[in-house]
C-alpha cells in the first residue's frame, strides 16, 4: 500500500478524523503555496508506516474552486492510492455522490459514515450491512470527535478493493431482499 | 465506467431506498439560532455586534492587558536598563545594532535588535496575533463564517468578489500569509487576483494593528477608515477593468457546533507557531538591516534622494524613508519606527497609511510569488499606482482641510 | 404551477423540477437535484443570495444560480382536502 488519501466534503470533521488516525505519530507539515496545500502523517498498518494525506475538502470531483482543484489533482496524481472517503452520515445522499465518483475512477475505497451520533439524533436509520453489500466496499460508522469507530476503520482499510460501478447498479437494482 | 450526474443520482436513489429510513426531524434550538443569524433583519445587527465584540476584545486583551499591563513594564523598566548595562562594553557599532540608542529610556526609541526587535515581536505583536487567532478559530469552528459570507455577499459583488471573500479578508487581518493561500476558495482567476491584491495592499495585518493600537491609538481609526475606503474603491475599479467572471456564491451553511477544545487548541497552536516562525526572524533581521543601513550612511543618502517625493508629494518628513525600507521586512517594525519620528497628527496618518499600502512584507511577497508570478507582477503594478495616487490624495485632503 | 426557485416565498416548500445543464455539475455535489424537497429559509435583500434547506442542510446560492432552478410547489394540506 503506497498512500492513503483522506477525502470528503468540507465540514464533515475530516481534520478531527485525520488527527485520530495519525494519533501521536502526527507529522504536521503544511506545504503552503506550492501546488498542493495539505497535511500528511503516517499510520501504522501491519508493521509498516503508511503515508496518509488530508486532502482539502471537496463536494465533487468536478472542481468549482482552486482548493477543490488541488483535491482532484491529488487524486489523479496518486493512481495507486487507497481512499478513505469521509462523509457526513446525516447527509448521506450527497456523501454517496462523492463516494461513487471516487469508486467510478477505480480507486479502492473505504467509506466512513462520520457524525454517526448526529445521524441518530436526527432519527435517520442507515442499514450499514446492506449498504456495504450493495457498494461492495467496507462501510464503517464513525464519530471522529470522540474517536469511535476509528480503530475498526483502520483494521478494514486493507479490505478496500476497486469496484466496477455496474456491479453496484446490478446489486442496487436487485429487487429481491 | 463513469456515470452521468443523472445516472449517479438515480443509483443513489435506489441505494437510499434500500438502506436509509428518515425519521421525523425535530427542529432544535441550534436550527433556530442558525436561522436567526442568517436572516437579514436579525442577522445584520448580530453580525455588527459580533465584529464589534471581536474588535473590543482584541483591543483590550492585546493592548491594555498584555502590552501595557505587562510587557511595557517588563521591557522598559527591567530589560532595557539591564541590557544597556550588560552590553556596555561592546564596540560602538555592535552596541548600536543590538541595543540601539544608548540614551533611550523605552524600547520603541532604542531600536536595537535585542531591545525594540524583541519587544515589538513578543511584547506587542504576539499577544495581538494570539488573541486574533483565538477568536477567529472560535468563529470558524462554531460555523459562523459562512453566515457572515451570505450576509455580506451583495456588497462584495460590487467589487467583483462574492461573500466568501470575507474569509481571506478577515484572516488577513491576522496575517496576510495564510490569507494568500485562503484565496484559493475563490473560483476564478479574476476573483483571486482582486482578492490577493486588495489584501496585500489594504488590509493591515494583526502585527500592524497591534502596534498601531499601541503607538498611534488616537489616529488609528482614521487610518483604518482610509484603508477600508481604499479596499472598496480600488476593488470596484479593478472589478470594472479586469476581464473575467465573478461567479455567484454557492456554499454550505452548516449547523452551529460546539467547538472542541482539542481542535481549537490545535489550530491556534499551528497558526501561532507559523506566525512566530515567519515573523520573529524578520523583525530581528529588519532591525539589524535598518541599523546597518544607518551606520553606513545609506539611509541618510536615500532619505535625501527621495525627499522631493516624500516631502512634496506625500507631505511627510523625509525621515519616513527609513521605516518604508523596514516595512518591506516587517510592517509592525515600520510603524514602531514611525512613532518616534517628529511629525503632525495628519502626517502620521499619511505615513502609517503609506506603510500599510506600500509593498507587502517579505513573507507575503514570497507566498504571492508561489501562487503565480504573473499575478504578483500585476499586483505590484496596481500597488505602485495605488501608493502614488492614494498617498498624494491623502496629502491633498489635508491641504484642502488646511492642516498640511 | 411551476416557478423559479427565486420566486419561492419565505417558508414555502417545493420540489425541484429541473436544473439547467450549465449549473448542474456545480450544484449536484452539494445535494441539490431534481426531485428533492426544498424549503426557503431566507432571501437577502438587494438581489442577494438565497438560503434554502435541502436534505436537512442549509445551502446558500446566488440569484443567478437560483434562477436556473425550477420548482413545483408542494400543495398545501388544505388544498388536498378539497
Amino acid at each position: 500500500m503506497k498512500k492513503i488519501l483522506l477525502m470528503g466534503h468540507p465540514n464533515v470533521g475530516k481534520s478531527a478524523f485525520f488527527n485520530r488516525l495519525t494519533g501521536a505519530n502526527v507529522i504536521e507539515s503544511n506545504y503552503p503555496g506550492t501546488t498542493v496545500d495539505y497535511t500528511k502523517g503516517y499510520i501504522r498498518l501491519e508493521d509498516k508506516d503508511v503515508e496518509i494525506v488530508d486532502v482539502p475538502g471537496t463536494f465533487s470531483l468536478e472542481p468549482k474552486d482552486k482548493a477543490e482543484e488541488v483535491a482532484v489533482a491529488m487524486l489523479h496524481n496518486n493512481k495507486d492510492a487507497f481512499v478513505i472517503c469521509v462523509i457526513d452520515a446525516s447527509k448521506i445522499e450527497r456523501g454517496l455522490y462523492l463516494a461513487l465518483e471516487i469508486i467510478e475512477n477505480g480507486y479502492p475505497t473505504i467509506l466512513a459514515l462520520n457524525m454517526w451520533d448526529i445521524t441518530e439524533d436526527k432519527n435517520i436509520q442507515i442499514d450499514v450491512v446492506k449498504l456495504e453489500q450493495i457498494l461492495g466496499i467496507p462501510v464503517v460508522p464513525t464519530i471522529a470527535i470522540s474517536g469511535e469507530g476509528i480503530k475498526k476503520l483502520v483494521e478494514r482499510i486493507k479490505q478496500a478493493v476497486p469496484i466496477k460501478v455496474d456491479k453496484i447498479i446490478e446489486k442496487a437494482g436487485d429487487s429481491a431482499k | 465506467m463513469r456515470l452521468t450526474t443523472d445516472q449517479r443520482w438515480g443509483l443513489i436513489d435506489k441505494i437510499a431506498k434500500k438502506t436509509i429510513t428518515f425519521g421525523k426531524y425535530e427542529h432544535t434550538l441550534k436550527d433556530a439560532l442558525g436561522e436567526l443569524t442568517i436572516k437579514p433583519l436579525s442577522g445584520i445587527p448580530i453580525a455588527i455586534a459580533v465584529l464589534y465584540g471581536f474588535w473590543s476584545i482584541f483591543c483590550s486583551f492585546a493592548g491594555t492587558l498584555c502590552t501595557d499591563g505587562f510587557f511595557v513594564k517588563l521591557f522598559d523598566k527591567h530589560f532595557l536598563p539591564w541590557a544597556q548595562r550588560f552590553f556596555s562594553q561592546l564596540p560602538h557599532w555592535l552596541y548600536y545594532i543590538l541595543i540601539g540608542e544608548p540614551a533611550a529610556d523605552n524600547c520603541f526609541e532604542a531600536f536595537g535588535v535585542l531591545t525594540s526587535g524583541l519587544f515589538v515581536a513578543l511584547g506587542v505583536v504576539l499577544p495581538a496575533v494570539f488573541i486574533f487567532y483565538l477568536m477567529f478559530t472560535l468563529l470558524e469552528d462554531i460555523g459562523y463564517m459562512p453566515r457572515l459570507a451570505v450576509l455580506i455577499d451583495t456588497v462584495m459583488h460590487k467589487i467583483g468578489l462574492h461573500g466568501y471573500a470575507i474569509v481571506p479578508t478577515i484572516l488577513s487581518l491576522g496575517c496576510n500569509v495564510p490569507a494568500v493561500t485562503a484565496c484559493r476558495i475563490l473560483e476564478t482567476k479574476k476573483e483571486r487576483f482582486i482578492m490577493m491584491t486588495l489584501l496585500a495592499i489594504f488590509i493591515p495585518c494583526g502585527a500592524q494593528l497591534g502596534i498601531m493600537q499601541k503607538v498611534i491609538p488616537a489616529t488609528m481609526g482614521w487610518v483604518l477608515l482610509y484603508l477600508l475606503a481604499g479596499y472598496f474603491i480600488f476593488g470596484f475599479i479593478m472589478h470594472k477593468l479586469i476581464p473575467g467572471r465573478s461567479p455567484e456564491i454557492l456554499i454550505d451553511v452548516p449547523t452551529y457546533q460546539m467547538p472542541t477544545f482539542r481542535n481549537v487548541g490545535k489550530k491556534l497552536r499551528m497558526r501561532t507557531v507559523c506566525f512566530l516562525k515567519t515573523a520573529v526572524p524578520f523583525v530581528l533581521l529588519g532591525c539589524a538591516v535598518v541599523n546597518i543601513l544607518y551606520l553606513v550612511g545609506f539611509m541618510q543618502w536615500l532619505s535625501n534622494t527621495l525627499s522631493p517625493l516624500f516631502v512634496n508629494w506625500f507631505g511627510v518628513p523625509k525621515e519616513t524613508v527609513s521605516p518604508l525600507i523596514a516595512a518591506f521586512l516587517r510592517k509592525d517594525l515600520a510603524v514602531a519606527q514611525l512613532s518616534v519620528i517628529e511629525m503632525s497628527k495628519y502626517q502620521m496618518i499619511t505615513a502609517v497609511v503609506l506603510v500599510s499600502i506600500y509593498f507587502p512584507c517579505v513573507a507575503t511577497f514570497v507566498m504571492m510569488f508561489k501562487e503565480g508570478w504573473r499575478e504578483l507582477l500585476g499586483s505590484l503594478v496596481v500597488l505602485g499606482t495605488v501608493v502614488f495616487l492614494y498617498g498624494g490624495l491623502l496629502h491633498l485632503i489635508w491641504m484642502l482641510l488646511g492642516v498640511a | 404551477m411551476k416557478k423559479k426557485l427565486t420566486e419561492m416565498a419565505y417558508k414555502e416548500n417545493a420540489f425541484i423540477a429541473s436544473i439547467e445543464k450549465d449549473i448542474m455539475h456545480k450544484v449536484s455535489g452539494m445535494g441539490v437535484r431534481v426531485g428533492k424537497r426544498v424549503e426557503m429559509i431566507t432571501k437577502q435583500p438587494l438581489k442577494g443570495p438565497l438560503t434554502i434547506s435541502i436534505e436537512g442542510t442549509h445551502t446558500s446560492l446566488g440569484r443567478g444560480v437560483a434562477e436556473k432552478i425550477v420548482v413545483s410547489p408542494v400543495r398545501s394540506p388544505a388544498f388536498d382536502k378539497t
